[in-house]
């Protein structure tokens, strides 16, 4: 079979993606897959393993106390924040649509979080209060949620308010994606609609919304993948306490790192399901 | 002959080779047995004709790497003072943090890059799970400068009761901190430095004043540590005697007895909470800076910190006592913090390997150059690296600890403290396989919860598990002893 130019050139270009993909990703999980099947041991003249079979996975839900109450935490945790930051971001991204002075700086200032929020830093800021709304009585907040949620909603609530900085600072690249989104509507279509007579409010949601749905996938999406990679996450700490406790090790922690992947994988299925387009079949 | 006769003898030869280098790959199978029977030639060659004398060194050019989180001049100065007494061994030093210690000696062990000398923290059953540590006994034993050792501290590292395989390198002992201004402000006779444990826990009910927000003690190092030890005589935590351990009688005395004193309010306001803030004004203020806490139960290193212009402007004299003797021991046993070092199982040069360990542990060459760089080693601005030494000896060596004595303050406490102070018990972490494995997944992570914590909320009656604890942590030192074995 005699390929194309053009295919030649397509795997030309993506051929760098695919080197680090084949390289960076695929063998490192296929090499992560082995290790969970293995008890390791890293001695000072190599890699040592034995086989273990699926007892690591057992071990992970029958052992480890702390995995299922992380992974609830980080479930409830992430169905309340991930709404939270697409909505923030398409504000966002609209008020950044209109014409306004400054409108590059403005982009600048919402994007560079996503820049200056690596590991470290934001681990920083952290620490040092620097998330949470200064006057903000969390205490306060707190007494008037428990009122109305059970506790353990409350506190995801509560964290919400005290960590809002960040979570807001998760919408850089959300943003980015919107306002491209919402450049491209064709302005006739606005048009058209004041012409019928349609407010502002309703051409939001008869022209705005639906054009931009298969960004909104895109963006929950990228938000659910970029809260459970994020060095703030828990689950990561977790995974990575036993890859250097004495009698877990490497075998464990890959198995973990597993089940979590396939947690988020679940996940991800959902949000595609709810919001993937569906064909109209008025037309059918 | 023929070249058929010739091409028999070639064959024949070959196959020779062949099985001689087969038999002889077992030997090189692991870098452990490769040390240890380097270890086991060298010794009896030379064992024999001359007791306890160790085999000479090598005089071929080699370098030895060394990681441990000892002060990074300290360490430089001391591995200038061994290449000068071997000037054909060349050390390196790795820079390491401290923080994560076992998670980066993992990793260079994980590209073949394990330190030939390296110290542990904390976990032992890291490195025995690992298989990083080598086998030292024949030069140990062989070594008449063990002898010198402190009693207490000479038999830690045979985990398995024969094979020597990590040995004390740092010693911090335990150290009870009283207010000496307080006790004179409340009137209070300071006690004797042979105070036993009743009276201490006399004192801390004594020196409580809840009217003047005056608390008895705090802590950092805790009572069911230190009970066990001096009351049970015992040779480790949680009431080991050497072969296992035993949690009934000592360790819930201790523990109930410091449940009682925290809900008597005998204790200071724990670190950030609201009660600290009640008392204190400020939930994050350490209560050993308030000046309102008879007794700060610490460790060594904050000798230095409690002469600081914070405490003494404050009016705050801390002085030293060494943890009192328990009131039926027969021992002088006291909890200490000891780090352990030991030689990479894979290390080429085990034999020098273990003279570098030596020299940075218990080595009486070592302690002179340590003594002299704590007294000359400064930093840029002209100060001293060191306000005072960095640990106290493991040797027995009394020319040594008095020059040590002479680098802290002229109070007779120093002098008491010492005198005491030569009976360091290590805490289970580092020196008990599977001790801390039991901590992680028992003690603070099983289904009592956090013990200590529950007992302190009366949540948990320690009479009521210490049977069942010592099943379980015995049952964690065995299994961790099989790692041995692997």
């Amino acid at each position: 079979m005699k390929l194309k130019r053009e295919t030649l050139y397509g795997y030309f270009f993506i051929l760098p993606w695919l080197v680090g993909f084949l390289g960076l990703v695929l063998y490192p999980m296929i090499q992560s897959f082995y290790y969970s099947l293995n008890s390791m041991r890293i001695t000072p003249t190599g890699l040592r393993f034995i086989y273990v079979g699926f007892n690591n996975y057992l071990d992970v839900w029958l052992q480890d106390m702390f995995f299922i109450t992380e992974l609830g935490g980080f479930a409830v945790d992430t169905l309340i924040r991930i709404p939270v930051i697409v909505v923030f971001a398409l504000v966002i991204a609209m008020l950044l649509n209109q014409d306004v002075k400054f409108k590059g700086l403005f982009r600048t200032i919402f994007f560079l979080p996503v820049i200056v929020a690596s590991g470290p830093v934001i681990n920083q800021l952290v620490d040092q209060g620097a998330t949470a709304i200064p006057m903000l009585n969390l205490d306060v907040v707190m007494n008037i949620l428990t009122m109305f949620l059970p506790n353990y909603l409350a506190e995801v609530v509560g964290g919400l308010f005290n960590q809002i900085i960040t979570i807001l600072w998760y919408s850089g690249v959300q943003i980015l994606l919107f306002l491209a989104a919402l450049q491209k509507i064709d302005p006739n279509l606005y048009e058209a609609a004041k012409i019928d007579g349609g407010s502002s409010w309703e051409c939001f949601w008869k022209i705005t919304l639906p054009t931009i749905k298969p960004i909104i996938l895109i963006n929950l999406v990228y938000t659910l993948i970029s809260l459970a990679n994020s060095g703030q996450n828990p689950i990561i700490d977790l995974i990575y306490a036993n890859m250097f406790n004495a009698t877990r090790g490497y075998g464990f922690a890959s198995a973990m790192a597993w089940m979590y992947a396939i947690l988020i994988t679940f996940m991800l299925a959902v949000i595609v399901l709810v919001f993937r387009e569906r064909k109209s079949k008025r037309f059918g | 002959m023929n070249k058929k006769a010739w091409l028999m003898i070639l064959s024949v030869v070959l196959a020779m080779v062949f099985v001689v280098t087969g038999c002889s790959s077992d030997d090189d199978a692991s870098g452990a047995n490769a040390s240890n029977d380097t270890t086991g030639e060298e010794t009896t060659d030379e064992g024999t004709e001359a007791s306890l004398a160790l085999p000479p060194m090598t005089d071929e050019e080699i370098t030895l790497t060394y990681a441990s989180w000892q002060n990074m001049d300290l360490q430089r100065a001391l591995a200038d003072a061994f290449m000068e007494k071997y000037p054909n061994v060349t050390v390196e030093l790795y820079e390491l943090e401290q923080e994560g210690w076992n998670d980066h000696l993992t990793n260079l062990a994980s590209t073949g890059d394990l330190p030939d000398v390296f110290w542990y923290l904390g976990n032992v059953d890291v490195p025995i799970r690992n298989m990083w540590l080598g086998d030292f006994t024949e030069f140990f034993e062989n070594d008449p400068e063990s002898d010198n050792i402190l009693d207490t501290l000479k038999e830690q590292g045979y985990f398995d009761g024969e094979r020597k395989m990590a040995a004390p390198a740092g010693y911090l002992p335990y150290t009870i901190f009283l207010d000496e201004n307080l006790f004179e402000a409340q009137n209070v006779e300071m006690p004797s430095p042979d105070w036993t444990w009743s009276e201490m826990l006399g004192l801390i009910e004594t020196m409580t004043v809840p009217e003047e927000g005056i608390y008895g003690f705090n802590t950092f190092t805790k009572l069911l540590t230190m009970g066990p030890i001096v009351n049970g005589d015992a040779y480790g935590e949680f009431g080991w005697d050497g072969e296992t351990y035993d949690l009934t009688g000592e360790w819930d005395d201790a523990l109930s007895t410091h449940a009682e004193l925290v809900r008597n309010g005998n204790h200071a306001p724990l670190f950030d909470t609201d009660e600290a803030e009640a008392a204190f004004g400020d939930r994050l203020l350490w209560a050993a800076s308030t000046g309102r806490v008879a007794m700060q139960f610490d460790a060594w290193w904050s000798v230095d910190l409690f002469k600081t212009d914070e405490f003494v402007d404050k009016g705050i004299k801390w002085v030293p006592y060494v943890v009192p003797q328990g009131d039926d021991a027969t021992t002088q046993n006291k909890p200490a913090f000891i780090d352990f070092g030991s030689l990479s199982a894979a290390t080429e040069h085990p034999r020098e390997a273990y003279e570098l360990l030596k020299f940075f542990g218990w080595g009486r060459d070592g302690w002179e150059a340590k003594l002299d760089a704590f007294q000359t080693l400064t930093r840029e601005d002209g100060e001293l690296v060191f306000n005072h030494p960095d640990g106290l000896p493991i040797i027995k060596d009394q020319d040594i600890w008095d020059e040590l004595r002479t680098l802290l303050p002229e109070e007779h406490y120093y002098d008491d403290f010492l005198a005491r102070s030569k009976h360091p018990i290590p805490l289970g972490g580092a020196s008990a396989p599977g001790f801390q494995t039991f901590l992680d997944e028992v003690y603070f992570g099983g289904e009592y919860g956090d013990i200590e914590a529950a007992a302190a909320a009366g949540d948990v009656n320690p009479y009521d598990i210490s049977a069942d604890l010592t099943e379980k942590i015995n049952a964690y030192h065995q299994a961790a002893l099989d790692e041995l074995f692997y």
